[in-house]
């Protein structure tokens, strides 16, 4: 049978010599938009390494002094941290929350906002992102982060453990990167300039699995630098909330979705949580400053231009090419009817000349890939949103060959499902039609 | 060979219904040569079409080589047509894409033969009609006559005991359907083949062994 489709094809060359260039032009056309819109689609689902579904950030700050709020006798670190405290408190206390850790506003983990600092080891360099925390504010057990070294460790003996600011908390792909492996607990981490200057160095307190600090980014490389909370807010020393303010990171219990609890108790948020001179003026789950981020980075619009595009090239394609094909293989009715007449069964028929459209795909298929492996040869493949060239994640995307053959079995399995579409309707219909029909002379 | 019992045939559509052949009874023996003749739209082509399980009629019973096949399932009555039933039509209906020898391994191809005993065969019957020289040629290459004469050589590969040819010179000239005529009577004389003929030529009916006459879907006599 696939003889037969194959010297079919040979002997119609001429006839399908559009249609074959119609199809090389397609998986050309298809890779372009399909290679950018996966490999979005491919680091939007990757995870976060945390519960971002359960995490909101409630941000507090003191009222303004004009407020008629704003209490002057307050206005002091004891009843600041008291304030904090009450806060907290009143958090905690809700049925649905089940961890509030207290942390900074600047450089968080979701919020696309981090700042960078150089690492080295040997020859090689990295500008990392890092996160600022608050030790012993039960950070790690809030955000849910699993502790892979020191072995054994758990997120809530981590935030308990006693810590200066030269201990580091790194995550495993960094660990890798710079040292080799990840079990590097003690190891020093260096920073140019470090090494001449009287500080101690920069040690490796712990490993804690890979996270995505920016929803935004495929890297998962970031440095934890803990700090004490200081709660003397007048001065920005290390550790202080800088003019008084800061973030709640709130952990919701299963089956609470943070946003319908933010929007549910909108009128408590806004009227009834706050305390001393403290107030809170924004609330807002993960997810959402992660939509929020993708808005800001325009990659959400791209992102739907992408999806866009595909949806129309795809119905462009499904009109085009498939109304083609289906017109070519109807026009083969009297053929059918011959082929009928001299003994071909129904799905012999149909079968040939599915087998037909299926080879006529492989052809073109291989024809367009080539030509645009000439292209992506010279200028590349799509590659993941990254932060500071910081580097991703080891995967396919970033494997030249790898990522060219898995998008190029996605475009064939476009080309093939278009082909079918086209070509099975009227196989089925002509193979189906009576001979005497068939053969019916004008 | 092949008879018909009360044959009938009703074509129709959301606004008109046709009689095309009414109480048509039949019977065609074993090395017959048999003629149908009649006006244009008389039903001869419907008639063909049904003793060739082209077509079914609307009642009636026809049944080929002892075998009634109306219930049986499309695929069993495809594999009788192609081992027992083949076809001329007037307007040849070869493939174009395909070159003579291979139209001609048509039927063989669908009944499963091998690849060389096919090419074999099909040489064979070209041979048979005095075009083995003309093989590898397209119909787009060929004459009318040299058509006719490749959609013969295809309905005889598979050795078929029955021929049924629609109108098999109607698009020829005199000399070609002579020809075409000459090669049909071999066949029936010298390989013993039952041929059912529709035309419109009296001269070509009368030289076969009978004629039937049909007229306004009724045979007349």
């Amino acid at each position: 049978m696939i003889r037969h489709a194959l010297k079919n094809l040979w002997s119609r060359r001429w006839t399908n010599a559009w249609l074959t260039l119609e199809l090389v032009v397609l998986t050309i056309l298809a890779w372009v938009i399909l290679d950018p819109v996966i490999v979005s689609l491919y680091d939007a689902s990757r995870p976060m390494g945390y519960p971002n579904e359960k995490l909101a950030y409630f941000s507090f700050k003191p009222f303004d002094k004009e407020w008629r709020f704003y209490n002057p006798e307050l206005d002091d670190s004891v009843h600041f941290f008291q304030a904090v405290r009450q806060i907290q408190a009143q958090l905690q206390e809700r049925p649905e929350i089940e961890n509030v850790a207290l942390t900074y506003t600047f450089a968080q983990v979701g919020t696309g906002m981090c700042s960078f600092n150089n690492y080295f080891q040997d020859a090689d360099t990295i500008y990392a992102p890092s996160v600022q925390y608050a030790h012993g504010e039960n950070y790690f057990q809030t955000l849910g982060i699993e502790i892979l070294y020191p072995q054994g460790m758990t997120a809530e003996q981590l935030d308990q453990t006693p810590v200066n600011w030269r201990d580091y908390i790194i995550t495993e792909s960094l660990a890798r990167y710079l040292f080799g492996r990840p079990d590097v607990v003690g190891r020093h981490l260096l920073r140019p300039g470090y090494e001449k200057s009287n500080f101690p160095p920069l040690k490796v307190f712990a490993v804690i699995k890979d996270v995505r600090i920016n929803p935004a980014v495929n890297s998962t490389m970031a440095v934890f630098q803990p700090y004490y909370i200081c709660f003397d807010y007048s001065n920005n020393s290390y550790g202080s909330l800088y003019r008084g303010q800061g973030n709640f990171l709130v952990r919701f219990k299963p089956g609470v979705n943070p946003d319908d609890f933010i929007d549910d108790n909108r009128h408590w948020i806004n009227n009834v949580l706050h305390a001393g001179n403290l107030y809170i003026y924004e609330a807002k789950s993960l997810p959402r400053i992660a939509e929020e981020l993708n808005v800001d980075l325009e990659i959400t619009n791209q992102a739907r231009i992408g999806i866009l595009l595909t949806v129309f090239f795809l119905l462009n394609a499904v009109l085009g090419v498939v109304g083609t094909l289906y017109l070519q293989t109807r026009r083969r009715q009297r053929e059918a009817g011959v082929m009928k007449s001299f003994g071909a069964s129904t799905r012999r028929l149909a079968t040939t000349l599915v087998i037909e459209s299926v080879i006529l795909t492989f052809i073109t298929w291989l024809a367009g890939c080539l030509l645009y492996l000439q292209y992506a040869i010279s200028s590349g493949l799509a590659e993941s949103v990254s932060q500071n060239h910081v580097p991703g994640v080891d995967s396919w995307v970033s494997h030249f060959w790898g990522h060219y053959a898995l998008i190029s079995l996605i475009v064939l399995a476009l080309l093939l499902l278009v082909m079918i579409a086209g070509t099975l309707p009227a196989a089925l219909k002509i193979s189906r039609t009576r001979p005497a029909d068939a053969l019916a002379d004008e | 060979m092949i008879t018909l019992k009360n044959i009938s045939k009703l074509y129709r559509t959301r606004d008109i219904e046709t009689l095309a052949l009414q109480d048509i009874n039949l019977t065609v023996d074993r090395g017959e040569f048999l003629s149908v003749m009649g006006p244009s739209g008389c039903g001869k082509s419907t008639l063909l079409n049904i003793m060739g399980l082209l077509d079914n009629p609307s009642s009636g019973t026809v049944e080929i080589l002892g075998r009634d096949l109306s219930r049986e399932s499309d695929r069993k009555v495809t594999r009788f047509r192609n081992e027992n039933l083949g076809f001329v039509f007037q307007s040849f209906h070869l493939v174009g894409a395909l070159n003579a020898i291979d139209n001609v391994e048509i039927p063989l191809l669908y009944r499963g033969v091998g690849r060389t005993e096919r090419r074999r065969r099909a040489k064979e019957a070209l041979d048979r009609v005095g075009l083995s020289h003309r093989m590898n040629h397209y119909p787009a290459q060929m004459s009318g006559g040299q058509c006719q004469r490749v959609a013969i050589a295809r309905a005889i590969v598979g050795n078929p005991s029955i021929l049924l040819a629609d109108e098999p010179t109607g698009n020829l000239d005199s000399h070609m359907g002579d020809e075409i005529m000459r090669l049909l009577h071999e066949l029936n004389r010298d390989e013993g083949r039952t041929i059912v003929m529709v035309t419109h030529n009296e001269h070509q009916a009368a030289l076969t062994s009978r004629i039937i006459r049909i007229f306004d879907g009724r045979q007349v006599k």
